[in-house]
């Protein structure tokens, strides 16, 4: 564990310099997510001017739940983020070879290749309207609370990476999963919104079949008094153990299927 | 004539190259638009929401009908009329394949606008009807939405085609970026998510605050989106739809020039690094 973090550490510090040495690409990234997740907001504030509250949930319990969805996303952004890049190309090219080679985990290998500060963008927007959010609604944060705070979102990160490496694993077998999982990473728009302005169908498949509402709608509204502790904690971290449990196995099970490039 | 005609037909070819592109990765492309249309569904769950909360059937002039149709005719608009033309550009730029073309005995723009043609065609057969069919007739059923006047849709196709030619040549500009900037990824997303809301594919623009929609209206991009729609709701009526169309009709100038500029200027930057 103690090699693995100091690796990770050796990683971290060669991707600072080659991102100091063009600033420029940071802001790029920097403001690309961000106002991913800033034209959203824009939408909610202006819908708001409208009406007084939506589904019963009024503007900054919603705001919140926006908010919070924004930070499990980026901290699986800042990670994890070559995981999209095994879909793409990593078994197509025959790259693969390289992560199996090395007296590593292979998949601590494949993460560490990419170090994203583009979700700085998300994670910008997550702290600042959570923040707002909270003092508004005057959520107080004792330190019980910013432990299971801190929790959730790691547990939510967690089944987004799950989610994640799921569908990637795929690639061992087509090769190129990429439109496959953007299509369910997609999903994942529904959890920042009240699940109850969907159908059961959608509610039943964001929260068992591809289960974001576990990375946002639900642990949020602990906070906002709508959800109980034990299904926004029991729930998210049971939910990420489960998910992450079935994408690691998967995974194992598609590296043993990894044909190489060439004969 | 007959010559005017062998010139075009040098270029047909890329717009068929394209066509077959898409369907050689058909299945990827299916599943990128199925994505797209989640999106949507979410943006339809929540105007659906918003009426439902409103004490008013009308908000900002729309019903929640128009509303439904909105925000799926503007899918169908920003899906028909991307081309790819910035990736196109950008990729060669910074491959340096961009060289070439100048040798080449066809002129760059137009073979670039023959493959967005491509994309257009397949595009609006593939997306468009059929979404456009669907929507039509659920709503023709469900709530006994009439069929949209022969008007509305004439001018929402002239509209459209000035529409793909704006945002054709925008990212045709765009691409040129790739000059100078190395994250054009990073840069793309920053772009469509700006021109996403300054076009009205986020909120229809008539409910911004008067400022911000004075100011957009400076702006090329409501051209882009904003125009077609509101002339397919029937929007804009006699003059104000006039003017609409004029305007367009403007920028696709205004853009055309800009295009060009930046194309010589950018030629020129190709010799020098060429020493």
């Amino acid at each position: 564990m103690k090699k693995y973090i100091k690796l990770y550490g050796r990683f971290v510090s060669q991707y600072l310099k080659f991102m100091m040495q063009s600033k420029v690409n940071f802001f790029i990234g920097f403001f690309g997510f961000l106002t991913t997740q800033a034209t959203g907001i824009a939408f909610l504030y202006l819908v708001f001017q409208n009406i007084p509250s939506l589904n019963g949930w009024s503007y900054y319990e919603i705001l919140f739940i926006y908010g919070f969805a924004q930070l499990p996303r980026g901290i699986d952004h800042l990670f994890t983020d070559y995981i999209w890049v095994l879909g793409a190309r990593v078994v197509v090219r025959g790259e693969f070879d390289r992560y199996l080679l090395r007296p590593i985990n292979p998949l601590f290998h494949l993460i560490s290749e990419r170090f994203q500060p583009d979700a700085f963008g998300e994670l910008a927007v997550g702290t600042v309207i959570t923040s707002i959010a909270a003092a508004k609604l005057g959520i107080k944060m004792s330190f019980g609370k910013i432990i299971i705070f801190l929790a959730l979102i790691l547990a939510g990160a967690v089944i987004y990476t799950a989610i994640k490496l799921f569908f990637a694993t795929l690639a061992f077998w087509i090769k190129n999963s990429l439109p496959l999982m953007n299509l369910v990473y997609s999903t994942s728009d529904f959890a920042k919104y009240p699940n109850s302005i969907y159908s059961k169908f959608v509610q039943g498949i964001i929260t068992i079949i591809i289960p974001f509402a576990f990375t946002a709608f639900i642990p949020a509204s602990y906070f906002t008094g709508k959800t109980s502790l034990a299904l926004a904690l029991g729930g998210t971290v049971g939910t990420a153990i489960v998910s992450f449990s079935i994408a690691y196995a998967f995974w194992l099970y598609g590296i043993k299927s990894y044909e190489s490039a060439g004969n | 004539m007959e010559d005017s005609k062998r010139r075009i037909g040098i270029y047909i070819p890329f717009a068929k190259s394209e066509i077959q592109r898409a369907l050689a990765y058909r299945l990827s492309f299916f599943a990128f638009i199925l994505a797209d249309i989640l999106q949507i569904s979410v943006a339809i769950y929540l105007w659906n929401a918003i009426f439902n909360s409103s004490s008013k059937t009308v908000i900002n002039g729309f019903t929640k009908i128009q509303m439904l149709t909105y925000v799926v005719i503007s899918f169908i608009t920003v899906m028909s009329i991307g081309s790819g033309t910035e990736w196109v550009v950008a990729g060669e730029v910074s491959s340096g394949e961009i060289a070439i073309n100048l040798i080449r005995p066809i002129n760059y723009q137009i073979r670039l606008l023959f493959q967005a043609l491509g994309s257009l065609f397949w595009q609006t057969i593939a997306i468009s009807l059929p979404l456009w069919f669907v929507q039509t007739i659920v709503l023709y059923f469900s709530v006994g939405q009439p069929l949209p006047s022969l008007t509305n849709i004439g001018l929402y196709l002239i509209s459209l085609i000035m529409s793909f030619l704006l945002w054709f040549l925008f990212n045709f500009c765009f691409g040129l970026m790739a000059f100078y900037v190395t994250y054009i990824w990073g840069l793309n997303i920053l772009k469509e998510n700006l021109v996403r809301f300054l076009s009205g594919a986020v909120i229809p623009l008539i409910f911004l605050p008067m400022w911000l929609q004075k100011f957009i209206s400076f702006l090329p991009f409501g051209s882009i989106n904003y125009t077609p729609v509101m002339l397919y709701l029937g929007k804009f009526k006699g003059n104000e739809a006039l003017k609409a169309l004029g305007v367009q009709f403007l920028w696709v100038v205004l853009l055309f020039v800009l295009s060009n500029v930046l194309w010589k200027k950018a030629t020129k930057r190709l010799t020098i690094m060429g020493g």
